[in-house]
């Protein structure tokens, strides 16, 4: 009975609008913008958290049109969703997947598919409470801000490698809780392994499993309303170096905007100098109103300049409409120049 | 005729309005009262205070000084130029500093330099500095010594200045009478007025404003009469001829070739160790505009013999070179890129002994004898002005030829300056140290002064939130009386000092002065405590503000709980509240009985009064058994160890407090047992030879009886930002604050009133404070368009089918009531205007609109004053003439709006500005809270 009374709750919640939240036996669920309601630094908040949920995620799909090259035009299927299960204020569970599927609109029909479990981790200790905090799991190792805001359609043009560790780790966050912040990360790949024997002949650095280290390092400073700048390395025993910068400014009104350089090393590279390398600069408004903007510039090198700027629409709390302007012009050589429009319309929590 | 309407519409709606009923929220004197409806801040009961007369004169003095031609001659026209100074110089302002050579052959060309430069003043205003220099320049090798260059320079040059205030309200004020052409140069077609609105503060518009100003500067030097009465009232011209000899040595010739390769490598750096043996002179003319009729003519004659060494290493990137190029007929042009400067070491000393002249007439050019008189002396003959003066004093004819002062100076001068400048960062120190012997002629005959000064200035800029700026001042003058030998009484070189018959012949006057125009609290809370050592005032009734904004930090802790481990790098610690411009002056003046006093403490006294003000063990060090210890002088490493971070512009006091301590223990044990005031003030020199002047301050502090030191601080707040206005109107009421000690500072010499008279050719006021128009209220209310409105002009608006747009009678805007004194109610006004938002983009400020309006009274004299005046406008809906597309958009989204308002009577000289906040949503005005 308990059972039945905890889902009807929690179905209202899903369907109630702004209020976005329900108890049920032993916990609390909340979806979307979750928010707790007593300020958590102090005892009597800390002791009223107890186990709560937080659930956000959004699906739907995109239409984008090129200008110029017809049989291009795609359409993209997404689904994205995040499960946070908080037990107090010390220890967590956070999972996160994604799902996104790019079909051409004309011609056949390919199996795109790209299904990833993002993040399945637990953690002891909060980074916004607590001076130290653990994760571990399969997570990300913690490098440069990797944060869009731009459509699916959009992001499916990222170059992930520039962000990408093996999968299984554990970082510690450090915080001086004034402005300073350092994370620790270390993670393997127990899939990735490569033979001692063939190794060698390449290079004697690439033997054996997928491991891989990283820092991160950000400064706070008051600067207009509140900036961050961000420093990283990455670097993998099987000869991947990667180096970060960023900067981060969030408004007092969550207005954000981020700078991200990321250059990515393959070693040994003979003397060579190419590597990977992206310039972002990206702009998230607060949602005011229905709706916010989104403008974001990428130039990855010998890849590509592309730009967009979009409106993002709430309707009725969960409905979300995308409309994204796209240019993008190509950086290999062949002078390829295009402009695409996208329109999405998906759901919320 | 438009403007006309619009006008008419506004006194008839303002009438309209008077019977609408309101509600007000009284924001007075500090205090804010909630309520929505309306917004209302009165400055009524503020005080006004005097400027502060030396703030910039050094400023120009250092603007005048050019150690970097000395050494560039080192290495001919090619050597480095290190006069970019910042990224925001790099991208933007270098387009108005170039300099062409033009070469005769590989050792001799001609130089043409063009400069601008801005200094902001705390009124809000900048002083814009235009120059033109032109002039053969000489460079060549004469030996090589072990890979070492000398060389021999020689240059010479004609320099002409123009020097002008300029505010926001003067600039587009300006534009109204200009042709359209003018306008839009004036601009770069729009492009400085767009780069400023998306921006960081930082950027400076007049940086770049008007560049043919900067080309005309040549051929506006006012010769005549005429030419004068084209000058801007309060403003200065200047030429100048000056030449000079160098013999420069390079060292950094000398290093080895693996050091010089190693160098190379990190990052292409170059590295110079110039070191050279100067004599230079100068002969300057300056002109200020007084008033309408009134102008000052001073010459300035200098010689300076002396040695300089100027190492630096790093280097300047042109970045983007290449990426614009264009060919017209046979000319190729390549863009050489963005000059970006990094030198994490930079460093020039200067040592010389200089002959300094100068003197100051006054002439009012309505008298046709001070106008023959102003012609002889712009061209450099006195003669005239001199027989003029003569003539009104001694047969009291109205000449209209006033003399000041001169002022013939012999002077030991030391000038560092030291930073690292990294584009995005730059941390740079300029200290002079000079001593003096200063002859005074004035109207009421001549005078000595010996004087020893210490001018220190700390600044640090970067790339978000400009410049802030530390200056640490101290001067120890004496008063005295020349004895000429009475063995060689014709010799005029041959001469002592004795003390004057006064019963006060000594004094040390040390003066602090911050400013700050990003200033957050954790700043706020560090300049309070910077004043607190200073004056050891308590200052206890400053605004007490907390560090973080406590509602943010627990929205962010709710919020951020949540976060995973992707999203929280965007979840950023809440930072110190930004407050706004802050600024601060103070001054502590000790006496001679006070410092007679100071120096007749004992040692152990002078010890631990050293302890206490650099932070180290007080019980220790006044000890003497202890100060012998092994342990105690160990201190000594620290202090040599620390010592080479100086060329990083890294100092520490608590390192440098045994070397300190001991020099100045030992410096005032000489001064009191000397005697002569010329070794007096020798030892003098030397006591302020500190590169902690503020400690050295309170050092003396200590040690005196503090009932009997003036102390005095002045404080200036002017609170901007998104910060929610309770902490801004807590901000706000240190604005003008005074904290004073002791018995009231001494009134002004004769030797500063003087120097006084000096620092007026340095633009510090070009009109007295009182004689500006006040903003002494802002109302801000809703208003709907008087029914009787029913378009707005013949032609304006229309819409599509050409008929006039037609709007709703129902819907409310904005309207403000702005009550203005010193004005003349029959006159037009001129109110400046200029509407922020908080900005969305927050690297850079969102500037929506920007006017100079021209007003005529909705109600003379509101509060029974003659000279004051309400003046009212639409800021928002179909009446505002701000109207634009940008503008309306935001409006009708709906946000928090900052209004800075400005009047002016000419176009001018302006008010101080006033800045309005408030939310307005859908026709719904509320304060932000």
């Amino acid at each position: 009975m308990k059972l039945v009374r905890s889902s009807g709750a929690l179905i209202l919640a899903l369907l109630s609008g702004p209020a976005r939240g329900a108890s049920f036996a032993g916990g609390h669920l909340q979806t979307g913008e979750c928010a707790l309601g007593v300020d958590p630094a102090t005892q009597d908040g800390a002791d009223a958290i107890g186990v709560v949920f937080c659930a956000r995620g959004n699906a739907g799909a995109e239409i984008t049109a090129v200008t110029g090259a017809p049989k291009e035009n795609f359409w993209t299927r997404f689904a994205r969703g995040s499960l946070g299960a908080y037990y107090g204020e010390y220890l967590a569970l956070q999972g996160r997947a994604h799902l996104r599927d790019v079909i051409l609109l004309v011609g056949p029909v390919r199996p795109n598919l790209e299904r990833e479990t993002d993040l399945a981790i637990a953690q002891v200790g909060n980074p916004v409470l607590h001076r130290f905090s653990l994760q571990a799991g399969r997570m990300p190792l913690p490098f440069g801000l990797d944060k869009t805001w731009a459509p699916e359609s959009y992001q499916r043009f990222e170059n992930r490698e520039l962000w990408a560790s093996p999968r299984y780790g554990a970082a510690l966050a450090i915080d001086n809780k004034v402005n300073t912040r350092l994370d620790l990360g270390y993670a393997e790949d127990p899939k990735t392994v490569v033979p001692r024997a063939i190794a060698s002949e390449a290079d004697p650095r690439r033997a054996g499993r997928l491991a891989a280290g990283s820092a991160r390092l950000s400064y706070d400073f008051a600067a207009l309303d509140g900036s961050r700048v961000v420093a990283s390395g990455y670097g993998e025993n099987h000869g991947v170096r990667k180096f970060g910068l960023g900067l981060v400014n969030v408004s007092r009104r969550n207005d954000t905007t981020e700078v991200e350089l990321a250059r990515r090393i393959e070693e040994p590279n003979g003397g060579r100098s190419d590597y990977q390398q992206l310039l972002r600069i990206a702009y998230a408004g607060a949602v005011r109103g229905a709706g916010r903007w989104v403008v974001q510039f990428d130039d990855e090198r010998f890849r590509f300049r592309m730009g967009m700027i979009g409106q993002e629409l709430r309707l009725f709390d969960v409905g979300l409409v995308r409309i994204a302007l796209v240019y993008q012009k190509s950086e290999t050589g062949d002078g390829k120049k295009r402009w695409m429009l996208t329109t999405g319309l998906g759901a919320q929590l | 005729m438009r403007w006309l309407n619009i006008l008419l519409l506004m006194v008839s709606a303002a009438r309209a309005g008077a019977e609408e009923e309101e509600r007000v929220v009284d924001r007075k004197a500090g205090t804010a009262k909630g309520e929505g409806g309306s917004v209302q801040v009165d400055y009524a009961e503020e005080e006004e205070l005097p400027v502060d007369e030396s703030s910039y004169f050094k400023s120009f003095e250092q603007i005048l000084q050019n150690p970097a031609l000395i050494t560039s001659l080192a290495g001919g026209a090619d050597a480095i130029n290190r006069s970019v100074e910042s990224l925001m110089d790099s991208l933007f302002y270098s387009v108005l500093d170039n300099e062409k050579n033009f070469y005769f052959n590989d050792n001799a060309w001609f130089n043409a330099t063009l400069k601008r430069d801005v200094l902001t003043t705390t009124q809000g205003a900048y002083v814009i500095v235009d120059r033109v220099n032109l002039g053969p320049r000489y460079s060549k090798v004469l030996w090589r010594v072990q890979g070492v260059p000398i060389s021999l320079g020689l240059d010479g040059s004609a320099e002409v200045m123009q020097i002008y205030l300029r505010n926001d309200g003067m600039r587009l004020a300006e534009q109204g009478d200009l042709p359209t052409w003018r306008r839009w140069l004036n601009n770069w077609f729009g492009i400085v007025p767009g780069l400023s609105a998306v921006l960081p503060p930082s950027f400076n518009q007049n940086e770049l404003y008007d560049p043919l100003k900067q080309l005309e500067t040549p051929f506006v030097f006012p010769l005549s009469v005429d030419g004068f009465n084209t000058m801007p009232i309060g403003s200065i011209r200047s030429y100048a001829l000056s030449g000079g000899v160098q013999l420069p040595v390079d060292f950094g010739g000398a290093l080895d070739k693996s050091s010089k390769d190693l160098i190379y490598k990190v990052g292409q750096l170059d590295q110079t160790l110039p070191y050279a043996i100067f004599r230079r002179g100068d002969h300057r003319i300056n002109v200020l505009r007084r008033d309408e009729h009134t102008a000052w003519v001073g010459l300035t004659d200098s010689k300076r013999v002396g040695h300089l060494v100027s190492p630096y290493l790093g280097k300047k990137y042109s970045v983007l070179k290449g990426a614009l190029a264009a060919t017209v007929f046979k000319w190729h042009w390549v863009w050489p890129g963005v000059p970006i400067a990094v030198f994490p070491v930079e460093l020039s000393f200067e040592q010389a002994l200089a002959d300094l002249y100068d003197q100051v007439y006054e002439y009012d050019l309505r008298k046709p004898e001070a106008r023959e008189a102003y012609e002889a002396a712009v061209k450099g003959d006195f003669v005239p002005s001199r027989n003029r003066w003569l003539d009104s004093v001694e047969k009291k004819l109205e000449t209209g030829v006033v003399f000041q002062f001169t002022r013939a100076q012999v002077r030991k001068e030391e000038l560092l300056h030291n930073g690292p400048n990294i584009a995005v960062y730059r941390r740079d120190r300029q200290a002079g140290h000079d001593s003096a012997e200063i002859e005074i002629t004035d109207a009421e005959g001549k005078f000595y002064v010996l004087e020893a000064t210490r001018d220190v200035t700390d600044k640090r800029w970067d790339i978000l939130v400009g410049e802030q700026e530390k200056r640490v001042q101290g001067s120890v003058a004496l008063k005295v009386r020349k004895v000429v030998s009475k063995a060689h009484p014709d010799d005029d070189s041959d001469y002592t000092f004795a003390f004057a018959a006064d019963p006060d012949p000594v004094g040390l006057t040390a003066t602090l002065g911050i400013q700050d125009r990003y200033t957050d609290v954790v700043e706020y809370d560090q300049y309070l405590d910077d004043v607190r050592f200073f004056t050891d005032l308590p200052i206890a009734d400053a605004p007490v503000i907390p560090t973080k904004d406590h509602e943010l930090e627990l929205t962010r802790r709710k919020v951020g709980f949540f976060a995973d481990t992707r999203d929280n790098i965007a979840t950023l610690h809440v930072p110190p509240t930004y407050l706004g411009a802050f600024g601060a002056q103070a001054i502590v003046h000790f006496d001679a009985k006070t410092l007679e006093s100071v120096l007749e403490t004992s040692e152990d006294q002078k010890w631990e009064a050293y302890a206490k003000a650099y932070g180290t063990d007080a019980e220790a060090w006044k000890d003497k058994n202890r100060r012998d210890t092994l342990l105690h002088n160990a201190s000594w490493f620290k202090a040599f160890a620390l010592y080479p971070m100086r060329l990083f512009n890294w100092r520490y006091p608590t390192a440098d407090a045994i070397k300190d301590a001991s020099d100045g223990i030992a410096t005032m044990a000489t001064i009191d047992k000397l005697a002569s005031p010329r070794a007096k003030i020798e030892a003098f020199y030397q006591l302020l030879a500190s590169d902690h002047p503020e400690r050295l301050v309170r050092v003396l502090l200590n040690l005196a009886d503090k009932d009997k030191v003036p102390r005095k601080v002045v404080f200036t707040a002017q609170p901007k930002g998104a910060a929610r206005a309770e902490i801004k109107t807590r901000f706000e009421q240190l604005n003008k604050m005074q904290f004073s000690d002791g018995p009231p500072l001494p009134a002004p010499t004769r030797y500063s009133r003087a120097k006084q008279k000096l620092a007026n050719f340095y633009l510090d006021h070009p009109r007295d404070a009182d004689d500006k128009p006040k903003i002494s209220r802002v109302l801000v209310t809703t208003r709907t368009v008087p029914a009787s409105v029913r378009a707005l002009s013949e032609g304006a608006d229309e819409g599509a089918d050409g008929e006039p747009k037609t709007f709703l009678h129902d819907e409310s805007h904005v309207y403000f009531s702005v009550a203005i004194q010193r004005i003349d109610p029959k006159l037009p006004l001129r109110l400046f205007v200029r509407v922020e938002q908080a900005g969305r983009l927050k690297l850079g400020k969102l500037e929506l609109a920007e006017k100079v309006l021209e007003l005529t009274p909705a109600d003379a004299s509101p509060t029974g004053k003659l000279n004051a005046a309400t003046y009212d406008f639409f800021l928002t809906g179909p009446m505002s003439p701000l109207t634009g597309f940008l503008f309306d958009e935001a409006m009708a989204d709906g946000d928090e709006l900052q209004v800075t308002l400005a009047a002016s009577r000419d176009g001018s000289v302006w008010s101080e500005q006033r800045v309005a906040e408030f939310r307005f949503d859908h026709g719904r005005l509320e304060p932000i809270k």
